[in-house]
């Protein structure tokens, strides 16, 4: 029997697949995007916002992406506000290797994540919004030809919120804001499949024997795998704002968990060893071809062509901040938010074939992140914003993977606001990602190997950092 | 005009501030590479290349406990670098025997094999593979090469100039071409020598890929001189223990009933002024001692026109002397055009085998001459048949010649590279005299 231990990569996600109820709307977020918060979380969900580090939550910008930073900040609104613009992403980042040196590069191309909001203050005690937003998301590519690649070599997650939103006046200084939120997951991963921990489908060794035990080296590639699947889930939305004085402000909002039960398919394919055994080998007397000898697991054995289920938790967010209006110009904010990343503990892979099932361990802790930002006023044409934020990195030491080699961050931000007409507003702004290199690994326990220590897993140096310029026309009607 | 001076010039604390950030950006907590800390950077990555001494086979067989006593991963430990084996499982691919005699005679000896032990390790350092001619390290496949069952057990399809590449080595030791003379002289057919042509253009091109692939640095091991293996006992010592080997067979044939001593009768031959014929263990006490053991009376006859295959004639050691000599040089000319290393284990291997072999006392050379019998009653009390410097089958180093073999590699290392001191690994007094004997 076909002892299969596949490896489902940890944490990354992103989507390509349309929503075909919201299309219209969702199309250009449909990118593939690198996490630039903390875990696999996107917090850049609109420019002005984006410039001043993300801290936004007692004070959001009034260009409808409070339907995200502060539901209650829809009131902030005048009229019917639209917004659109894009992030450009260009992110970097490696792994070096302890023993060999070899440093190999992520292989992300810039990307361009859009945004659009619409908001419409009905009255001055009452707005209603649609957001569209897509608050955890990644992709990651690295080669295929590197040891990393057995953990994942292109691998995306993307979960798209869908937030009808209304924002009600409760007494002069309170406001609340809500809304129900549709979310729609995608899950992609591929990875190389090692040839040395696959069971030997004979009779002829003891049973549990791998090809490893064979003499077939760590780490053979002879199979990829994709997996592909999707999923629909529900949670909600609710953010609060208090004036505290007439200069100062705090605000708070919740994101729900939500819970996506993907199905899809996987799909495996042969790739060439190339190794030859040669004669008198433990499997023939004569020589014979390793992948001969495997091929039948593509057709009979358990890598054929099947359904797949998982279930991942999209974290909850809890965010608190204050907005000071130090001068009528001048405005700064502090945000704290806590993410409850200890939900992505575990993955849990349903396969039909249930000899390939698995639960793969996480851990993943919360985290916290300060985001410091403020805005001044330069005329009254121009704003000038800023920003620094800091975030700590969601995976334990045990699960830094090339699915999601992160370590904590530092961010700084810088924009431009610019009232081009009375309706019309234009942000430019800039945030650099920096993160701290951190060991991490790139292959998982291996058949035998029992509960290795971090010291023995982590074999080299993951590097990542980022630039990102977004832009964001928002017309007031 | 946009940019008003009063607007922007009292605020430039904001901007400074902010500036102030940044250098927290370099990353305040970064976390690095975990480099080995080798003695010299030239062994960040060894790798070993070699056949069964090098993987460390040992009393026809080998298992974890014989591939760490192998002089490679010695050296490993004293360039203080990761070192990676094959480790097989316990009892070994094939196990091996605890007397060769008793095995060979009485059976229990297994050519079962033992798999690979799990976890399989990442990378593998030491590539060498038992049985293995310098054909092997680049083709399994040839028409000439010998592959068995280890060499998938250790190279899982690969060559080992394919493993060992893979590692990016920066430094090599190359110990191959012992089977290039080794079958010739147990089976007295010189006709399996490998031709000296093939042999310079093989061992080149191993020598070749390696540095390619980094090792700029290595150590070429001459190819051990096959005569110098107590398995082939000479016929003098034969002649000097026909007693023995009567008295000896008349034992076994007396504890059992099927079993009857037909007598063992080495011919003049063998002690002739001049005699130098070689038998090896297969035949004298194997072939010929189990035809005795059936009834029938043999004898050995060591006389070089009527020598049987087994036997090693003069003349086929004068050819094989000589081709090992070819092959030494060959090898001695690559490490120089290199900048390698090269050790010839010789000189040593014949200090060993002629200690003490001249003063008429057989029971005090270090190198036993003719093996010596088990213990019938209590063969767990049996002595070393071939000495403590060769394992049970007479062919291969015990683990104190690894340390040796290490020793003199060490010595040469030290000596060839002006930022390498690796410290000695220590052997016994009495080789430490022989070598500094040979040495002067």
């Amino acid at each position: 029997m076909w002892c299969f231990p596949f490896q489902f990569p940890n944490s990354t996600l992103t989507g390509r697949a349309p929503l075909p109820t919201t299309a219209l709307v969702i199309l250009p977020l449909l990118f593939s995007l690198p996490a630039a918060g903390q875990g696999f979380s996107v917090y850049e969900q609109g420019t002005c916002t984006m410039a001043q580090a993300g801290a936004a939550v007692a004070s959001p910008c009034g260009d409808g992406s409070s339907i995200f930073f502060n539901p209650a900040g829809l009131l902030e609104t005048e009229g019917v506000t639209v917004s659109g613009g894009a992030t450009a992403i260009a992110a970097q980042g490696s792994f070096t290797d302890d023993y060999t040196g070899t440093e190999t590069e992520l292989q992300n191309d810039p990307i361009l994540v859009p945004h659009l909001y619409a908001s419409w203050r009905s009255s001055p005690d009452l707005a209603f919004g649609l957001g569209v937003y897509v608050p955890y998301g990644l992709e990651t590519v690295w080669p295929t030809d590197w040891d990393g690649a057995f953990e994942g070599y292109e691998n995306g997650l993307q979960s798209v919120y869908v937030q009808p939103t209304v924002a009600y006046q409760v007494t002069d200084r309170i406001r609340i804001g809500a809304g129900p939120i549709l979310g729609h997951s995608q899950v992609t991963l591929n990875q190389r499949i090692d040839a040395s921990a696959q069971a030997v489908p004979s009779d002829q060794v003891p049973e549990g024997t791998t090809f490893g035990n064979l003499g077939i080296p760590f780490h053979t590639a002879f199979a990829d795998a994709g997996l592909e699947g999707d999923a629909f889930g529900f949670g909600g939305h609710v953010g609060v704002m208090v004036d505290i004085t007439d200069r100062i402000r705090f605000g708070s909002r919740f994101l729900s968990p939500i819970t996506f039960t993907y199905e899809g398919d996987a799909d495996f394919s042969p790739v060439p060893t190339g190794l030859q055994l040669p004669a008198n080998n433990p499997l023939a007397s004569s020589s014979v071809s390793l992948d001969f000898v495997l091929e039948s697991a593509f057709v009979n054995g358990p890598l054929v062509e099947q359904s797949i289920e998982t279930r991942l938790t999209m974290p909850a967010q809890l965010v608190a901040g204050v907005a000071m209006d130090v001068t009528d110009r001048l405005v700064l904010q502090a945000d704290y938010q806590w993410t409850g990343w200890s939900s992505f503990d575990t993955i849990p892979l349903d396969f039909e074939r249930d000899a390939l099932d698995q639960e793969r361990n996480e851990d993943y802790e919360n985290t916290s992140a300060v985001r410091v930002g403020g805005s001044y006023d330069l005329t009254e044409a121009f704003t000038l914003r800023g920003g620094y934020l800091f975030n700590q990195a969601a995976a334990p030491d045990r699960t830094v993977t090339p699915l999601l080699p992160e370590a904590d961050r530092h961010h700084v931000t810088a924009g431009l606001g610019w009232q081009v007409l009375d309706q019309v507003t234009v942000n430019v702004s800039y945030q650099y990602l920096g993160q701290n290199d951190r060991r991490g690994r790139v292959r998982g326990p291996r058949p035998g190997e029992e509960d290795p220590s971090i010291e023995d897993l982590n074999s080299g140096l993951y590097s990542f950092h980022a630039h990102l310029i977004g832009t964001t026309l928002t017309i007031f009607l | 005009m946009f940019f008003s001076s009063n607007y922007i010039r009292p605020r430039w604390w904001g901007l400074l501030l902010l500036a102030g950030l940044f250098p927290l950006l370099s990353g305040c907590s970064d976390e690095s590479l975990v480099a080995s800390e080798t003695t010299s950077d030239t062994f960040t990555r060894y790798v070993a290349l070699g056949n069964s001494i090098t993987a460390g086979f040992q009393s026809n067989g080998i298992t974890a406990a014989t591939q760490e006593d192998s002089y490679a991963v010695l050296l490993a430990d004293r360039m203080n670098t990761r070192f990676e084996i094959p480790r097989l499982r316990s009892p070994g691919c094939p196990p091996p025997v605890d007397n060769i005699i008793l095995s060979g005679l009485f059976g229990g000896g297994s050519s079962s094999c033992a798999l690979r032990s799990s976890p399989i390790p990442t990378t593998l350092n030491n590539v060498a593979v038992p049985g293995a001619k310098v054909i092997d390290a680049l083709n399994n496949q040839a028409e000439m090469s010998s592959p068995n069952q280890l060499t998938t057990f250790i190279l899982g399809g690969r060559t080992q100039v394919e493993a060992a590449t893979q590692v990016s080595p920066t430094f090599a030791s190359v110990w191959l071409g012992n089977n290039d003379a080794l079958g010739a002289a147990l089976t007295g057919n010189t006709d399996l020598l490998t031709p000296t042509s093939a042999f310079e253009s093989q061992i080149t091109r191993v020598v070749d890929s390696l540095s390619q692939a980094g090792a700029e640095r290595g150590v070429l091991i001459g190819v051990a001189n096959p005569l110098y293996v107590p398995n082939l006992s000479p016929g003098r010592a034969y002649a000097a223990a026909e007693a023995q080997i009567n008295q000896f067979g008349t034992s076994i044939a007396n504890q059992s009933d099927n079993l009857t001593w037909g007598g063992y009768t080495v011919a003049a031959s063998c002690s002739n002024a001049g005699a130098r014929t070689r038998i090896p263990l297969n035949y004298g006490i194997g072939t010929l001692f189990v035809q005795a053991l059936q009834g029938a009376s043999v004898t050995l006859d060591c006389a070089p026109d009527a020598a049987p295959d087994p036997l090693l004639t003069p003349a086929e050691q004068n050819t094989i002397d000589a081709r090992v000599q070819s092959y030494n040089t060959i090898l001695s000319e690559l490490a120089s055009a290199q900048g390698w290393a090269y050790v010839d284990v010789n000189p040593a291997l014949a200090a060993l085998y002629t200690a003490n072999a001249n003063d008429g006392d057989p029971s005090n050379d270090l190198v036993p001459k003719f093996p010596n019998p088990p213990n019938l009653q209590n063969p767990a009390e049996s002595p070393p048949t071939f000495g403590q410097y060769f394992s049970e089958d007479g062919v291969h180093p015990s683990s104190p010649t690894h340390r040796v073999v290490a020793h003199l590699v060490i010595q040469r290392l030290n000596a060839q590279y002006d930022d390498v001191s690796m410290e000695q690994v220590s052997i016994p007094d009495e080789i430490d005299s022989l070598l500094s004997s040979v040495q002067n």
